[in-house]
């Protein structure tokens, strides 16, 4: 079982997830490094005495890992609800921090009255590590931090990375041209776009011509390219919502790593946090999250809460309104921090990733792949196959091998013929399977970073709907991004002729530098709108009945004139956060209905009630008072003669 | 037969009285072989008296103990953790080892005893007791009596109940109003122990036995009953109507590991995050920095369980078969030295659990892990199979003990609901081991421990055969064998990619294939497609299995060459011999 990355598709689609960044973001051209972001961070903080700096944690890379608040003062900060902004998680999302110092500028500038009801804070680069990879060497495209790890396993740690072999400055992909036996063709040139790869149709006469590698060379000579270059753990994979234990980036356990910890921490720290919005890989705005299916235990709601899509649909509006972004990719959840601030800390989590390719042309066409999108890449289905093995029977995984040979071990007493298994067709394995009473587990192939040249190739249409890449090469020749590398032939140190060449993924993920400004005043609208829309707590009441002589009831509601809940709703059943507390200050003998103490885990929006009665025995009815203890909202005391 | 010895020292006597031993199968008396630390086996110790005790056997034994702390408790207490490890034989992470603790439950206390005993046994066993030296010169063993220190010290320090102090210390909010650990139980009777509260009821369903009022029983049908049961002894100290709702601590650390972890809403007491406690996290670094571990267990009470993975019902088929069969033939064996205890699946059999530690380190970490539940109340009958009656069973313990686990009904005037019935059961009266059962209990956990630790695989060269196909091409076929139940690899590490594959290289002549052959006798290899001087075995070396390579070698006759064998499960084998036409049969030397 040495074969850590199959020469097919799906070790591309991995390995590519190690793209390189262009030209275009290097930080002289309007990306900021860590110290420019520092020193962006300070600027604002010093203009106003409504913003500062804080260092929540430490990258691994030594890196301060910072935090800008804005508040109305000091004192009030820790006192209002929150809003929580994170970005920069993946080290390749670049555009988040961008969009994030701004918005606390933009706040600052023109939206200051909000600090009187909120605070809000600003993570802006959770991965420094990363995005100073990303940024410094100009070639490389890490999602990860900087943990070392050994990828290919063979006890040595990152001895076989990438290289710029044709020293364009950039790691592109290689078509390695006329490949021995050994190494069978997977892809050609598009027909249609002979700089795109696709996989061929083969039943329409398409035969495969090349096989398709990151640039590089096989540094320890395993037959693997750059399968070992860069250790890293996935910061938004290392969070406990569905934790993919044992998939290769998602870290050795939750939180282990500094960066996770941090921001984790932070939020577990700070109960006043009512809503939080995280840019990176994730949307949850324009595409409506996933709300009709359970995790592994059947208990927590993989995506949403079926009573939460009211709330998303309400921010998703919003967002759209204030973005007009109209498509998003579907990425994995599973260990994202936004998910596990949904399902773990009952925070209304929203995320983006600010930017997608603008639509060019509004065709049948289009409108149709965007429906195709939004059922056929649902990538929700890791619980059951995650982390299984090819076995390159089909997509059958190796596991399922292993059990019916097992089984066939057990049965007949015999060991299994090796040369057997190669002959072994997925139909014949159905037919075991069935035979035998085993459940066949299928390797879904793990979803990729965005627009991988392979993924899309698979789903392209045959009606010759136009591709996703066709679509970023059309786009990029339009806008006049430097977003893709033509193919040009090279003569590969061990593999021959080659072609390098392909897409500057980053640039698919970052636009080009001259739309920051634009895009930050689209997405501060939008945090502007969600904070008007805030929860809201008025009290209503006490009002008071005397019942007799020294007995009285008395009621008290607290009502949420906001249009988001204080917590989602599925905190509210599964009690998952601090609850607000409502306690009447007087003996328990004296209370002959009601409780001492009445705990809230939630007001729904609009108008939503949370409603206390008792009846109680006093000699002094107005010095009766009641407290509330909200961790969201603020204590306060109440007399009730008042 | 019992050979009454003074102080042995020397191996020269030990190896005679080994060979008495020998010639005598059908003794059923150990040995006496002292310690050069007497412990008594019939008593419980505290926190401070245990860790004197492990003080005083590591500087007894200075050639085989080392002692450490893994990091401080909650309340800052240390957690002792001790190497037994012979030097002589290499250092403890060059070779397998077994990883044992305890108490992790504060309340759940010979499972510390039970951990303390085995260090005191081996010890004294080491060059006397065949058996065991040969075992301790093969693997290490990395104890930790007290898992949680806090709730240990708690249990015996404090008034509590058998079933109290389960939790750590870190103060918390249970009743979710706003305080930390302030409706906790009260000894209000002053007889050390937190008992049972009964409330006088004119309308209860609950009144006292005729022939033993200790015995509180549900009226029977018709009879008129005169008590309602108010929960555990203590008084509402926050005023808002309950009693003991929000006590010291009040979570599981038991629920704290990474595999399968779930939050509080799905998991009572799993914590805000895995390791988010000082002691699950110290344990946490000190087992993923030692990746030699090979085999687990961590001891409670009670019910008398042998317990594997998983906790949950959707990671049933997580466990590969081949890997069952291992659990199966080391449970099997335990079933046969422990009477009364069972083997078990914890989500099947048990409850479900998340997050739990045996869940950890077999499902994140492969490693062949379970957790023995200590002690069966039935034990104490004459007839542990048969059901006996309440009444049986205190009568029983009264002439047992002596009525020691019992304290009489008082009344009391409490201060919310009048006059009530205080008393019941004390601390010991249920969970943990009578003392004058303890040491069986301690040995035949112990036997049962040693029999896994036995078992954490062993390599060998078994064969090696070399043939010379041209002047200078040299096929050397090789078989390793684990001759123990546990594989190099559990098939589950293997399917997950947990840790490294085992590592076959050759050295000394230019290898030109290299491949895996069904057996000896195969022609056909399959072969490693790079680097072929270096195999890298996924699936490692089975229970008790043997696997055949071959490698295509050039170089000159009698050229030297090495063979060696990594895994990280295993000590690392290795053999140098010259390339001539021959066979090699290492392992019978």
């Amino acid at each position: 079982m040495a074969r850590y990355f199959p020469k097919s598709v799906y070790a591309t689609a991995i390995l590519t997830a190690f793209f390189p960044i262009g030209h275009a973001l290097a930080s002289d051209d309007g990306y900021m490094n860590n110290q420019e972001l520092a020193d962006a961070m300070s600027l604002i903080a010093d203009s106003s005495d409504q913003a500062w700096v804080e260092t929540i944690g430490e990258s691994l890379d030594g890196q301060p890992i910072e935090l800008m608040v804005l508040a109305g003062s000091k004192e009030a900060a820790d006192l209002r609800p929150a809003m929580l902004i994170t970005a920069g998680l993946d080290g390749r999302y670049l555009v988040g921090t961008e969009m994030a110092i701004r918005m606390a500028s933009l706040i600052l500038d023109e939206h200051a009255d909000l600090l009187d009801s909120m605070t809000i804070y600003i993570i802006p680069r959770v991965n420094p590590d990363g995005a100073a990879r990303n940024l410094e060497s100009l070639t490389m495209g890490y999602a990860g931090n900087a943990r070392s790890t050994d990828d290919d396993r063979d006890r040595a740690m990152g001895e076989d990375g990438p290289e710029d072999i044709n020293s364009d400055g950039l790691i592109t992909m290689m078509r390695r041209l006329n490949p021995p036996i050994e190494d069978p063709p997977t892809h050609l040139a598009d027909p249609d776009d002979p700089r795109l790869n696709i996989k061929p149709d083969v039943k329409d006469g398409q035969r495969a011509s090349f096989t398709l590698y990151t640039e590089g060379i096989d540094n320890d000579g395993d037959g693997q390219i750059n399968e070992d270059g860069f250790g890293l753990v996935d910061l938004d994979q290392n969070f406990m919502h569905r934790w993919p234990e044992h998939a290769p980036h998602a870290g050795r356990y939750p939180l282990s790593e500094p960066e996770s910890l941090a921001i984790a921490r932070f939020v577990l720290d700070h109960d006043h946090i009512v809503m939080a919005l995280t840019l990176g890989r994730h949307d949850n705005l324009v595409n409506l999250p996933e709300s009709k299916s359970k995790d592994i235990t059947g208990r927590a709601p993989k995506g949403i809460d079926a009573k939460d899509v009211e709330l998303y649909k309400h921010a998703g509006e919003l967002f759209k309104e204030a973005t007009g972004q109209k498509s998003a990719p579907k990425e994995d959840i599973a260990g994202s921090f936004h998910a596990w601030l949904y399902a773990q800390r009952g925070i209304p989590s929203f995320a983006t990733t600010v930017w997608a390719r603008p639509e060019i042309e509004k065709s049948e066409d289009e409108t149709e792949s965007a429906v195709d999108e939004s059922e056929g890449e649902e990538t929700e289905t890791a619980d059951d196959n995650s982390g299984l093995t090819p076995s390159g029977i089909g997509d059958i995984s190796q596991e399922t091998i292993d059990e019916l040979m097992e089984a066939y071990v057990a049965a007949t007493g015999e060991a299994v013929d090796q040369s057997m298994i190669a002959m072994v067709t997925p139909e014949m394995v159905e037919g075991f399977a069935a035979q035998a009473g085993i459940k066949i587990r299928r390797i879904v192939e793990p979803e990729p970073e965005p627009a991988e040249d392979e993924k899309k190739d698979e789903k392209k249409d045959k009606k010759k709907k136009k591709s996703d890449d066709a679509k970023w090469l059309e786009y990029f020749e339009q806008a006049q991004i430097n977003g893709f590398v033509d193919w040009t032939p090279f003569d590969h140190p061990t593999l021959g002729p080659v072609e390098i060449g392909g897409f500057i993924p980053l640039s698919r993920i970052n636009p080009p530098a001259d739309l920051l400004e634009g895009l930050a005043e689209e997405q501060t609208a939008f945090v502007v709108e969600l904070m008007a829309s805030r929860p809201q707590i008025s009290i209503v009441g006490p009002e008071i009945k005397q019942l007799a002589d020294g007995l009285y009831e008395v009621r008290i509601a607290l009502v949420n004139e906001g249009k988001m809940p204080t917590s989602t709703a599925y905190s509210q059943t599964s009690k998952s956060i601090r609850p607000a507390i409502i306690r009447l200050a007087t003996n328990l003998d004296n209370i002959l209905a009601g409780q001492r103490i009445s705990r809230v885990w939630g007001i729904d929006a609009n108008a939503g009630r949370s409603e206390h009665r008792w009846i109680i025995r006093s000699d002094d009815i107005n010095n009766e008072t009641i407290e509330i203890i909200d961790p969201r909202f603020g204590n306060q005391t109440i007399q009730i003669g008042n | 037969m019992t050979i009454h010895t003074p102080k042995i020292r020397s191996w020269c006597i030990a190896s005679v009285l080994t060979v008495v031993a020998l010639c005598a199968p059908f003794a059923v008396a150990q040995q006496q072989v002292p310690s050069r630390v007497d412990v008594s086996w019939n008593q419980y110790y505290d926190y401070d008296e245990m860790t004197q005790i492990i003080h005083e056997l590591v500087e007894a034994y200075p050639e085989l103990l080392t002692l450490e702390s893994l990091g401080k408790s909650e309340q800052g207490r240390e957690m002792w953790l001790i190497t037994l490890n012979s030097p002589k034989t290499g250092e403890a992470s060059e070779k397998p080892a077994m990883y044992i603790d305890g108490n992790v439950h504060g309340n759940e206390i010979q499972a510390a005893e039970t951990v303390l005993y085995s260090i005191w046994y081996l010890t004294k066993s080491y060059g006397q007791v065949e058996q065991l030296t040969e075992l301790i010169d093969r693997v290490s063993f990395y104890f930790l009596p007290m898992q949680n220190p806090d709730g240990r010290a708690e249990w015996f320090a404090n008034p509590n109940t058998p079933h109290s102090a389960r939790t750590g210390q870190r103060p918390t909010d249970n009743d979710f109003d706003g305080l930390l650990d302030e409706d906790g139980p009260e000894d209000l009777d002053g007889d050390g122990h937190i008992t049972t509260m009964w409330k006088f009821d004119p309308n209860g369903r609950y009144r006292r036995n005729e022939i033993d009022p200790r015995i509180i029983e549900r009226a029977p049908e018709g009879a008129k009953g005169e008590l309602s049961r108010l929960g555990s002894e203590g008084i509402d100290n926050d005023g808002d109507g309950r009693i003991n709702e929000d006590g010291p601590g009040g979570y599981d650390m038991n629920r704290n590991w990474a595999s399968d972890w779930q939050p509080s809403s799905i998991q009572y007491g799993a914590g805000d995050y895995p390791f988010d406690r000082p002691e699950t996290n110290a344990v946490a670094q000190f087992i993923l920095e030692h990746p030699n571990i090979a085999a687990g267990q961590s001891y409670h009470n009670t019910g008398g369980m042998l317990l594997r993975g998983p906790g949950a019902s959707y990671l049933e088929n997580l466990y590969p078969r081949a890997d069952r069969l291992v659990y199966n033939q080391l449970g099997e064996a335990g079933e046969d030295l422990l009477p009364y205890y069972d083997y078990m699946v914890i989500h099947a059999d048990l409850y479900t659990v998340h997050g739990g530690f045996v869940n950890w380190l077999a499902e994140g970490l492969g490693i062949v892990s379970f957790t023995n539940e200590l002690w069966t109340n039935r034990r104490i009958m004459p007839d542990p199979d048969r059901k006996f009656t309440t009444e049986e069973r205190m009568h029983w313990q009264d002439r047992m003990l002596f009525g020691q686990t019992f304290t009489d009904y008082t009344q009391y005037d409490h201060p919310t609901h009048g006059k009530v019935l205080i008393g019941g059961g004390t601390k010991y009266s249920s969970r943990v081991t009578p003392p004058f059962m303890l040491e069986e209990g301690c040995h035949r956990n112990f036997a049962f421990t040693m029999f896994h630790a036995a078992n954490m695989p062993e390599l060998e060269f078994k064969w090696i055969g070399i043939e010379q196909l041209d002047t200078q091409l040299w096929e050397i076929t090789i078989e390793i064998e684990n001759t123990k139940i546990i594989p190099t690899r559990l098939t589950l590490a293997a399917q997950k990619k947990i840790g490294l594959p085992d590592l076959l290289t050759l050295k000394g002549a230019k290898v030109v294939l290299s491949g895996t052959l069904s057996d000896r006798f195969d022609r056909s290899l399959t072969p490693i497609e790079h680097r072929p001087e270096r195999v890298l075995v996924e699936k490692g070396i089975g229970s008790k299995g043997i696997s055949t390579f071959r490698f295509l070698v050039e170089g000159a006759k009698g050229e030297r060459v090495t063979l060696s064998y990594k895994a990280q499960k295993a000590r690392d084998i290795e053999i140098e011999f010259p390339l001539k036409e021959t066979e090699l049969d290492p392992s019978s030397k």
